[in-house]
C-alpha cells in the first residue's frame, strides 16, 4: 500500500513528538528503513519539508521568506511579523530576508504554500491584465 | 342491163373480183388497222378520262392537303407559342432563382466579410490594448522606479499590512 508524503510526515511527527532526544536517531533510522522497504525513499525531501511544516505548526513556528526592494528596518519587520502572526497563529517566525529591485516597491511574503504578493510590480501586472482584458 | 354494162364496158368478173378484193382488204384493214386503232383510241380516251378523274381527285386532295397543312401550321404555331411561353416562363423562373441565389450568396459573403472584419478588428484592438498596456506599465514602472524612495516604500509596506 502506498502512502502520501503528508501521511509519512504526520507519522514521523507523531512517533517523534513526545520522545526524548536520545531515542530520536533510532526512530529516524527505523523510519528510513520503512521508506526503503516501501520503495519511497525518493519522497524523502518532500517528507522532510512536510514534517518541518507539521512540526512548526504544532510548535507555533514558521519559516517565511520576505522579499523587498531594499532591506527593511527593524520597525517595519516588526509590523510585518505582527501581520503574519495574525494570518498564521504562529508565534515564532524565522525570516529569510532578501532584496529584489525589480519588484519596484512593496513586499513579497512566502511561507508554507502561501504567497502574499504586495509588490508594485505585481500591481502593475494586474493593471496590465485589466487594460488588456 | 346488159346495155349499161356494155356501155360502160363493165366486166362483171372483174367487178366481182374487185369486190372480193375490196372485201378482203376491208376485212384485213378492219382487223388489222381499224379494230386496234379503235381499241387504242378507246384506251386513250379511257386514260384521258382516268387522268382527268385523277386530276380532280388530286386537286381535291391538294385542297384537303392545303387545309390540313393550314391546320398543322396553325397547331404548330400554337405549340410553338406555348413552348415559347413555357420557355419564357422557365427562363423567368430560372432568372428569379439565380437572382435569389446570387442575393443569398452576396448576403453570405457580406456576413462572412463582416465577421472577418470584426475578428480582425478585435485582434487589432487586442494588440493595441496590449501595446498600450505595455506602454502604460513600462512608463509607470519607470516613473515609480524614480519616485519610490525608501520612505515611500516603507509607507506602502505599512499600508499593505495594515
Amino acid at each position: 500500500m502506498k502512502h502520501s508524503v503528508k501521511q509519512y510526515a504526520l507519522a514521523l511527527y507523531e512517533v517523534t513528538a513526545d520522545q526524548k532526544k536520545a531515542t530520536i536517531p533510532d526512530l529516524v533510522k527505523n523510519f528510513l528503513n520503512l521508506l526503503i522497504k516501501n520503495n519511497d525513499l525518493a519522497k524523502l525531501n518532500d517528507i522532510i519539508k512536510a514534517f518541518t511544516d507539521t512540526w512548526q505548526k504544532a510548535n507555533g513556528q514558521l519559516s517565511a521568506q520576505l522579499i523587498t526592494k531594499q532591506p527593511v528596518t527593524a520597525e517595519v519587520l516588526k509590523n510585518i511579523t505582527a501581520y503574519v502572526k495574525t494570518q498564521t497563529d504562529c508565534q515564532n517566525i524565522d525570516w529569510q530576508q532578501s532584496t529584489d529591485p525589480t519588484i519596484l516597491g512593496g513586499l513579497l511574503i512566502k511561507y508554507r504554500d502561501q504567497v502574499i504578493d504586495g509588490t508594485i510590480k505585481n500591481n502593475l501586472l494586474r493593471l496590465k491584465d485589466k487594460l488588456v482584458n | 342491163m346488159d346495155s349499161i354494162i356494155d356501155t360502160f364496158h363493165v366486166d362483171l368478173k372483174l367487178l366481182i373480183a374487185q369486190a372480193v378484193n375490196f372485201a378482203i382488204v376491208f376485212v384485213a384493214l378492219y382487223y388489222l388497222a381499224f379494230k386496234p386503232l379503235a381499241k387504242t383510241m378507246q384506251n386513250r380516251s379511257q386514260k384521258i378520262a382516268d387522268g382527268l378523274k385523277n386530276a380532280e381527285v388530286i386537286a381535291q386532295k391538294l385542297e384537303q392537303s392545303k387545309a390540313e397543312q393550314k391546320t398543322i401550321i396553325k397547331q404548330a404555331k400554337q405549340e410553338a407559342n406555348q413552348l415559347l411561353q413555357q420557355a419564357q416562363n422557365e427562363a423567368n423562373e430560372r432568372k428569379d432563382q439565380m437572382i435569389a441565389k446570387a442575393k443569398e450568396e452576396i448576403g453570405q459573403i457580406i456576413t462572412t466579410a463582416k465577421a472577418k472584419i470584426q475578428q480582425e478588428k478585435a485582434v487589432i484592438l487586442k494588440e493595441l490594448k496590449a501595446e498600450v498596456a505595455d506602454l502604460v506599465v513600462l512608463t509607470t514602472a519607470q516613473l515609480l522606479k524614480e519616485k519610490i524612495d525608501p520612505k515611500k516604500d516603507k509607507d506602502i509596506i505599512n499600508q499593505l499590512i495594515k
